[in-house]
């Protein structure tokens, strides 16, 4: 395992875990565009250049829009 | 429940979970040592049987291409019903109304207005670029389609909503998005027909390398590019038609 790899799939661990334990919905959902881009590095690190693409394009364009519009519809209240 | 035995539920399932998953984890076969018959047998054969370089997206359309059918039929429906939901709501205002352009302009320099237009410009690029190379390089038709639907809401983002909705019209976009998901379904019937198996590549070879090649991998990309790429951008036209309609709302 490379060190590249390493620290991807550490930055990955802490990510994932900060998307799970952040209080408001906007920190939250910029973190976990941030995990999303860091998964799809990893999976390209990986050899695996189509995942990876289809990682950000569902991680951080379709998933962050749609939370984004129900955040701005409904209110961050939080 | 009382906090207390809750804390122990939670405790007693945790210990459960990493005592068994601890020895799955630990029995996986290493990275890279998986050897399925299949995945030997398609990258042995696959260049050679189909005049392709990228094996996973002759994988996606043309071995597993009725999987792939679905997941386009998915998206399709998914697309169709946020459509239909939200048919009507705030787009009479958008459309004949200039937009708020100063509030939305306001506090913004000439760098952030003009970076996004040319964001647009190379997305919109990189997405036909990628739509059309995946049977050369990694990427494909979905992929490229989600791109190209991201340049589009560059236009938001530099302009306003009032460009996007001009640029991104429509009745063009929901008549392109429904012919992407045609083509893909009509291609394989075709198939079905001409040889007697549905999805069965029946279009010429090509060069392998070339552009053009590889058959019908080629033309189902397409065709997911253009139901993609047009169903992202209906997608997201029809959310920021709902922000702004709150935006009017609470003005």
């Amino acid at each position: 395992m490379s060190l590249l790899q390493v620290v991807l799939y550490v930055l990955v661990a802490f990510l994932g875990g900060a998307v799970v334990f952040s209080k408001r919905p906007v920190n939250q959902l910029f973190i976990y565009t941030t995990f999303g881009m860091m998964l799809a590095l990893l999976f390209f690190v990986l050899h695996a250049p189509d995942v990876a693409l289809s990682e950000v394009a569902v991680g951080t364009l379709a998933v962050p829009l749609m939370v984004l519009v129900t955040l701005m519809k409904t209110g961050d209240k939080t | 429940m009382s906090i207390r035995i809750r804390t122990w539920v939670y405790v007693i399932s945790a210990l459960v979970l990493f005592g068994t998953m601890m020895p799955a984890i630990g029995g996986l076969p290493a990275f890279g040592s998986f050897s399925g018959a299949y995945t030997d047998m398609v990258l042995r054969v696959a260049t050679m049987e189909r005049h392709i370089y990228n094996v996973p997206t002759a994988v996606n359309f043309d071995y597993r291409g009725f999987d792939t059918l679905g997941e386009e039929f998915i998206f399709f429906t998914s697309v169709v019903g946020v459509l239909f939901l939200f048919s009507g709501v705030g787009s009479k205002a958008i459309e004949h109304e200039q937009p708020m352009e100063s509030q939305r302009t306001r506090g913004q320099t000439g760098a952030i207005r003009w970076f996004p237009v040319g964001l647009t410009a190379f997305l919109a690029a990189l997405g036909m670029d990628l739509g059309a190379h995946g049977q050369l390089t990694p990427g494909g038709g979905f992929q490229g389609g989600a791109v190209f639907g991201s340049a589009m809401a560059c236009i938001y983002l530099a302009v306003g909503l009032h460009a996007f909705v001009k640029t991104a019209n429509k009745q063009v976009f929901d008549h392109l998005e429904a012919l992407g998901a045609f083509s893909f379904a009509a291609l394989g019937a075709a198939a079905l027909f001409v040889t007697g198996a549905f999805l069965k590549n029946i279009m010429p070879l090509g060069q392998t390398g070339a552009t053009v090649s590889s058959g019908s991998i080629y033309f189902l990309s397409c065709a997911v590019f253009v139901e993609i790429g047009c169903g992202f951008t209906l997608l997201m036209l029809t959310f920021l038609k709902q922000t702004q309609q709150t935006a009017e709302e609470e003005a």
